[in-house]
């Protein structure tokens, strides 16, 4: 029997297709213009028309440009001093800044409120409840202007421009993925961890060995959600990490136009550049795209 | 069938080989033996009930580095921040060294603030900018969440394809996504319509295109968690009011809405308490040169440390104004957070 289509469906579903179309349209107007010369876009910064490709042909030029991937290797460039001297940094230095930077603190960010809902979710103690209070009193208390305190407090403890610095600052337990494997530990039965004790396990190779291979799905969603935003992320590692400028950096002030960008194409260059940082981003989110919807649950934070 | 049966002629020096491998073997295997016998005898597995020590030794090496982190990053922090605010940063060169004094000023970098709050037509309007910018996420982002989040959870035509959309700006990064749409609201669309430049012109035309970007943009993580919240009502309650001949609007206002409730609670509480934080993506846009017509708080605070992280004099002004924020958002959630405890039903399933 074929399921009957309700008014709330038809609405709802034009809605959504509206939605998707503007987000499809964006990315594809951006991957199509990135293989554009800088003339043609100029002459068109829609697709292809007529008028361009005469205009164009007139000069011998071709619209297809694919060179501006290449060019943006070398054009989207960072600007940084040490010790008085002025460095070039590349995009494919950028790169391995935001590789060690989005790993790192996803890593830690995602270990730390693991580990902590773990103990506080199995283990009895007192305690529990004030890191539980503490979560939830972080998450409804809002602190407004913090930021230059934390940039003294990092310039003292030498975290300020340094990588395991902010993979430090990150490993925080606060936030919303405490809940998240919180509520995922509490549902767990502790018979596995009470046998292995039986069996001679310690602790650790209880959590190490049964606990964590039992959230592991979870884990590996919050590791890649925080890494996606770790690598997404410009604001941090501009005011944190000058020196270590990552690729969302890079993208960020190609994007404001520097006197490299009008030599290397413009535009259609710029483009190009966002869609190689998007690129492995799109790839792990297109492998990974069932796990991403389907594992992530928040409760109420009555507490 | 029959199998063919393989053997391997072993030569003399392998003949050797063998016996010496199996004399080492038994040689270490003797040893360990030994070593048995020599060490004291292994406890009998562990019970959980009688290692209470070592439970509590896992438990704080465990809480140990994060409750450090939290100190320091959280903790000291905020007291660093409190302590900002009463400050004031000043800086002198003489013969080519710049040397920093610090100094108590009592609440003068609050007054400043409180003055600019009510006085400074531009404050007012970041004021007001801020509380437009969460009206619009409240009342069309969360409502379009909720609804998408429904369809997606009723498994309507299309789910999958939606939620990699819906999910898509959230795994995209804004500097990408804002570039693009800059352009397409710059050039691609005036061409297509013959139109002004969509961020250009009057402020108001400028801040409702970038409010807009947010509502596009800003479904992805809150439409997973609704519809994973939903995903959790029993089928068998959704099968009874089914047969019971309620609609698929009956079904979301009277169970999907108050059984997921806990989970929107949480997003609106979330919500109101980034009211003064939330930039609304003002400095992805405009970098440090927005005009005061599209800024918000959130954005004037970052602005503020972002151009002047080179010194510390500007610091105790942004600290005195985000704890007179703090000051006036904590009760404000309080107060919300009470009124919509009340609205739980307070379901167990």
């Amino acid at each position: 029997m074929k399921k009957k289509i309700g008014p709330l469906e038809i609405v709802l579903g034009l809605v959504l297709l509206f939605h998707a179309f503007l987000l499809i349209g964006l990315i594809f107007w951006a991957l199509f213009n990135s293989f554009k010369s800088a003339d043609a876009f100029a002459m068109d910064p829609l697709f292809l028309s007529k008028r361009m490709l005469d205009g164009l042909a007139t000069v011998g030029e071709p619209w297809f440009y694919p060179q501006n991937y290449a060019n943006a290797f070398k054009g989207v460039i960072q600007y940084i001093k040490i010790d008085g001297v002025r460095y070039k940094v590349y995009l494919p230095e950028m790169f391995w800044n935001s590789i060690l930077y989005s790993v790192g603190c996803a890593f830690f960010a995602t270990l730390t409120p693991c580990l902590v809902a773990y103990v506080t979710s199995k283990y009895k103690s007192r305690f529990n409840a004030v890191v539980y209070g503490i979560v939830i009193f972080v998450m409804v208390t809002p602190v407004v202007g913090s930021l230059p305190s934390q940039i003294q407090m990092a310039k003292r403890l030498g975290f300020f421009d340094s990588q395991v610095g902010l993979w430090f600052m990150s490993a925080t337990f606060l936030g919303t993925y405490y809940l998240v494997f919180y509520g995922i530990f509490k549902g767990l039965s502790w018979e596995y961890a009470e046998a292995a004790f039986i069996d001679g396990a310690s602790h650790f190779k209880v959590l190490v060995n049964v606990m964590l291979p039992l959230v592991r799905s979870t884990f590996f969603v919050v590791m890649l959600l925080n890494f996606i935003g770790f690598w997404n992320d410009y604001q941090r590692p501009l005011i944190f990490l000058p020196n270590h400028p990552t690729a969302a950096i890079g993208i960020y002030f190609s994007s404001r136009g520097g006197v490299e960008n009008s030599l290397f194409g413009g535009v259609p260059l710029q483009l190009a550049g966002g869609i190689l940082m998007l690129t492995p981003i799109l790839v792990i989110f297109i492998v990974f795209r069932e796990k991403f919807v389907g594992n992530l649950t928040v409760g109420g934070i009555k507490g | 069938m029959k199998h063919r049966k393989f053997k391997k002629e072993e030569t003399a020096a392998g003949k050797l080989f063998s016996r010496v491998f199996r004399k080492i073997g038994d040689a270490f295997y003797s040893l360990s033996v030994a070593v048995h016998n020599i060490l004291p005898k292994r406890k009998k597995p562990r019970n959980p009930k009688m290692s209470k020590v070592g439970e509590k030794v896992f438990y704080w090496a465990i809480l140990v580095i994060p409750l450090i982190q939290f100190a320091i990053m959280y903790v000291a922090v905020n007291i660093n921040s409190f302590l900002f605010a009463f400050q004031k940063y000043s800086y002198k060169e003489a013969a080519g060294t710049i040397t920093e004094t610090v100094e108590w000023v009592g609440f003068e970098n609050f007054s400043k603030f409180i003055t600019e709050i009510f006085g400074d037509s531009d404050m007012i309007l970041r004021l007001k900018n801020s509380f437009i910018v969460y009206g619009v996420h409240l009342f069309i982002g969360t409502v379009f969440a909720i609804l998408f989040a429904y369809y997606c959870y009723k498994g309507f035509r299309g789910t999958g394809f939606f939620r990699v959309t819906l999910m898509m700006p959230s795994i995209i990064s804004s500097v990408i996504l804002i570039l693009i749409y800059k352009y397409v609201c710059e050039l691609a669309l005036p061409a297509l319509f013959g139109i002004d430049p969509l961020l250009q012109g009057s402020d108001k035309k400028v801040f409702a295109v970038v409010v807009a970007y947010g509502v596009i943009m800003g479904f992805g993580s809150s439409v997973l968690m609704y519809s994973n919240a939903m995903s959790r009502i029993p089928d068998s309650l959704v099968e009874y009011a089914r047969l019971e001949g309620c609609s698929a609007i009956r079904e979301f206002f009277s169970i999907t809405l108050p059984l997921s409730y806990p989970t929107i609670e949480t997003f609106l509480i979330i919500g109101i308490s980034a009211i003064f934080t939330d930039q609304a993506n003002v400095f992805t846009f405009f970098d440090v040169g927005a005009s005061t017509a599209v800024q918000t708080i959130g954005y004037y605070l970052y602005n503020v440390v972002y151009t002047t992280r080179g010194s510390m004099d500007r610091f105790p002004y942004a600290a005195a104004a985000g704890l007179t924020l703090t000051a006036v958002t904590i009760p404000v959630v309080m107060i919300a957070r009470f009124f919509l405890d009340k609205l739980d039903k307070g379901v167990e399933f």
